[in-house]
């Protein structure tokens, strides 16, 4: 008959998960990673750690960028966000009228980001990056990302062009979620993966500022 | 009791904002004279001149990174290599800093000196004859050494103790009382030489007229040659031998914490014998030791470039009967440009403002192909005159708030089109107006084509773009609502 080492005694076995426990209490007690100050939003993000990966779901023409970038508004480590948009360059006014601070943001226009910035995810110089719609981003390249980004401590946010769906999963993601803006009033964040699954709606004034428009 | 008023010249009162073109230094040891330019002159045996214009970009963004005057930035540079007993004047015309360094050497007095500032200005108008003369004592040897046509020490001595007599003749105290004396009529009374040195006391312009420059000549860069025993053409092979190259470069320079590195040239010969100088180069200045035994920065860099020559030699041999890959027979590394930079100097980087480490950024940018963008807004409500692209770590305390500017751009996009896209004239699809805005209507001909109003467009898909319109009715996309 096999005996049971001794490590994997009942006593033992009761002291590992009395230290888990004090393991996740102590996690609970760490101050939430991102942070946008809307409630709502914060609760979709509260799990994340650093070495997360988070891919998001924005298709182009529907002003859903405004949503991760309400999570590098706050007391942001440096960050990078690499772009890849034909034609378009970045219109830094904007992103300060968001209130981001671009002391601590910054941008690099690349199409193959693994290919082309491989020391940016070999290094820790950047605590958040985020890599907008690249051209071409294998299932080799995601393993690399977010393998590095749990070796340094990073978050990164992959955002793709075209919206999220169950049927194409992603296992090296912690959470997933498509984002748009919906009408004038409203955004709306659908949870693929993560804590939850569900539509959730954000008011338009939560996220900018709202302007008079004349028609 | 006899009251005499004067009045104040308010340039007397202010300091006069620009950037030396040269300085002078004095200093006990024997001293690099390439820590502020590579552009130098060995003036004595502890004099050295140094022509600041070459490099007045790089010392002006050091300035407004460290945001500190030029004295507080060149100090420590200057303790660092010259000991405290240095003396360092900066001025517009190089007779003018040595002249004020001899007084300030006569006060035995040490450190910076800038003849902008008022106090400096005020000073060196009163200094004397005594110190105006002596200054000229290494002056013909260097006449002498340019083989300057038409100069004898001889004739020169003889004239210097001409204008003496008839200075104490005529009793001035200071050159600068007789300083509205045109250089012409010096010339005149007291030959061509004395009149040169006269234009170069009251001139401010930064040129030479006429100075015995001369310039030194530049240690030998480190270069290392390599003749390969066998062809190679994959990158595997030809990184570890670069990487011994670099060390070898390394020992040249002697480990030496000041050597930066600006640009290197590697020059490759192929198979078929072809030379190709391809040039690896820093977008911050790189030390090459610091980075030792893996030289991450300067291999990265040669990848780059090795992977850009190879495509170019594939494209342009494909029809050719060749390897695929032309492979090297030999190559030359060699520094071709480096700079002295002080490690104080990259410790004040450190130290900058809410603990953003620039230095790290600016290491992690030397190995990319790309640079990175940064941005700083700018106080217009223009679009494209909203903000401004800067360098990393140049963002500056702006002098008044900006956000009303800022907040103008909330309703519109994160990205837009350098150069806007003409389109067709919108038809079913909604417009929402959101501003009439015009460029600097006042430089144009016709103010009325810098009008503009903008626009979202939203199509049936709900997908919304930011567009214009001109006053001619022509509608341009501007950006996208990613």
């Amino acid at each position: 008959m096999a005996s049971l080492p001794v490590q994997f005694t009942d006593t033992s076995l009761q002291q590992q998960l009395q230290s888990a426990r004090s393991l996740e209490n102590r996690r609970s007690q760490q101050p939430q990673e991102l942070r946008s100050g809307i409630e709502a939003l914060d609760a979709c993000f509260a799990q994340i750690k650093p070495g997360d990966l988070i891919e998001w779901g924005i298709p182009p023409g529907l002003n859903g960028r405004l949503i991760p970038l309400q999570l590098l508004k706050q007391d942001i480590p440096p960050s990078v966000w690499i772009y890849h948009h034909h034609g378009l360059g970045v219109f830094a006014s904007s992103w300060i009228s968001h209130g981001v601070d671009l002391q601590r943001l910054f941008f690099i226009c690349s199409a193959h980001p693994v290919r082309e910035l491989r020391p940016i995810f070999l290094e820790d110089t950047f605590k958040r990056i985020i890599i907008d719609a690249p051209r071409r981003f294998s299932t080799g390249d995601m393993a690399f990302v977010s393998q590095q980004a749990r070796k340094q401590g990073q978050i990164i946010f992959l955002i793709r062009h075209y919206f999220l769906s169950e049927k194409r999963g992603n296992p090296h993601a912690s959470l997933r979620i498509n984002t748009w803006q919906s009408g004038k009033r409203s955004f709306s964040l659908q949870l693929i993966k993560g804590p939850g699954t569900g539509r959730i709606s954000l008011p338009y004034s939560a996220v900018a500022e709202e302007y008079g428009h004349y028609n | 009791m006899d009251i005499t008023t004067k009045v104040i010249d308010l340039a007397e009162l202010t300091d006069r904002d620009e950037f030396p073109a040269f300085a002078a230094v004095y200093c006990t040891k024997s001293a690099n004279p390439f820590v502020l330019s590579p552009t130098a002159m060995r003036w004595s045996d502890s004099i050295y001149l140094s022509r600041l214009d070459d490099c007045k970009l790089f010392w002006s963004r050091q300035k407004k990174k460290l945001r500190c005057k030029l004295a507080e930035l060149f100090d420590p540079l200057l303790r660092y290599h010259h000991g405290a007993d240095y003396v360092a004047v900066f001025g517009n015309h190089p007779w003018q800093c040595l002249w004020y360094l001899h007084y300030q050497l006569r006060q035995q007095a040490n450190g910076v000196y800038l003849l902008q500032s008022r106090l400096n200005q005020n000073i060196f108008k009163t200094l004397d004859w005594e110190c105006w003369f002596a200054t000229q004592e290494h002056l013909s040897d260097h006449w002498l050494a340019l083989n300057a046509r038409g100069f004898g020490e001889e004739s020169f001595r003889s004239r210097q103790a001409q204008m003496q007599r008839f200075i104490q003749r005529i009793g001035v105290a200071t050159p600068h009382e007789m300083n509205l004396a045109d250089g012409n009529a010096i010339t005149r009374r007291f030959g061509k030489w004395l009149g040169l040195v006269w234009q170069w006391s009251f001139n401010d312009t930064k040129a030479l007229h006429g100075f015995p420059w001369i310039k030194l000549a530049p240690e030998k860069l480190p270069v290392v040659k390599r003749d390969l025993e066998y062809p190679v053409n994959q990158w595997s092979s030809i990184e570890l031998l670069l990487r011994e190259d670099f060390t070898s470069l390394c020992e040249q320079i002697q480990q030496n914490d000041s050597e930066h590195i600006n640009r290197m040239l590697w020059q490759i010969t192929l198979f078929n014998d072809q030379k190709i100088s391809v040039e690896l180069s820093f977008r911050h200045p790189y030390s090459l030791h610091r980075d030792m035994p893996d030289f991450d920065t300067a291999l990265y860099q040669a990848r780059y470039i090795y992977d850009d020559l190879i495509l170019n030699l594939q494209a342009r041999d494909s029809d050719l009967d060749l390897p695929a890959s032309m492979p090297f027979i030999c190559w030359q590394v060699e520094i071709c440009e480096r700079v002295m930079l002080a490690p104080v100097l990259w410790d004040l980087f450190a130290q900058e403002c809410d603990e953003i480490d620039y230095q790290q950024i600016m290491a992690l940018q030397n190995k990319l192909p790309l640079a990175f963008e940064c941005y700083q807004s700018d106080a217009s409500f223009y679009p494209e005159q909203s903000f401004a692209r800067i360098p990393i770590g140049s963002h500056q305390q702006q002098p008044f708030d900006y956000f009303p500017w800022s907040c103008s751009s909330a309703d519109k996009p994160l990205f837009y089109y350098q150069s806007a896209q003409p389109i067709a004239t919108p038809g079913r699809v909604q417009k929402v107006f959101l501003e009439r805005n015009s460029n600097q209507w006042w430089l144009g001909e016709d103010a009325l084509q810098s009008i503009r109003d903008y626009f979202i467009l939203q199509d049936h898909n709900g997908r919304s773009s930011w567009a214009y319109r001109t006053q001619d009715g022509e509608w341009f996309k501007q950006g996208e609502f990613c």
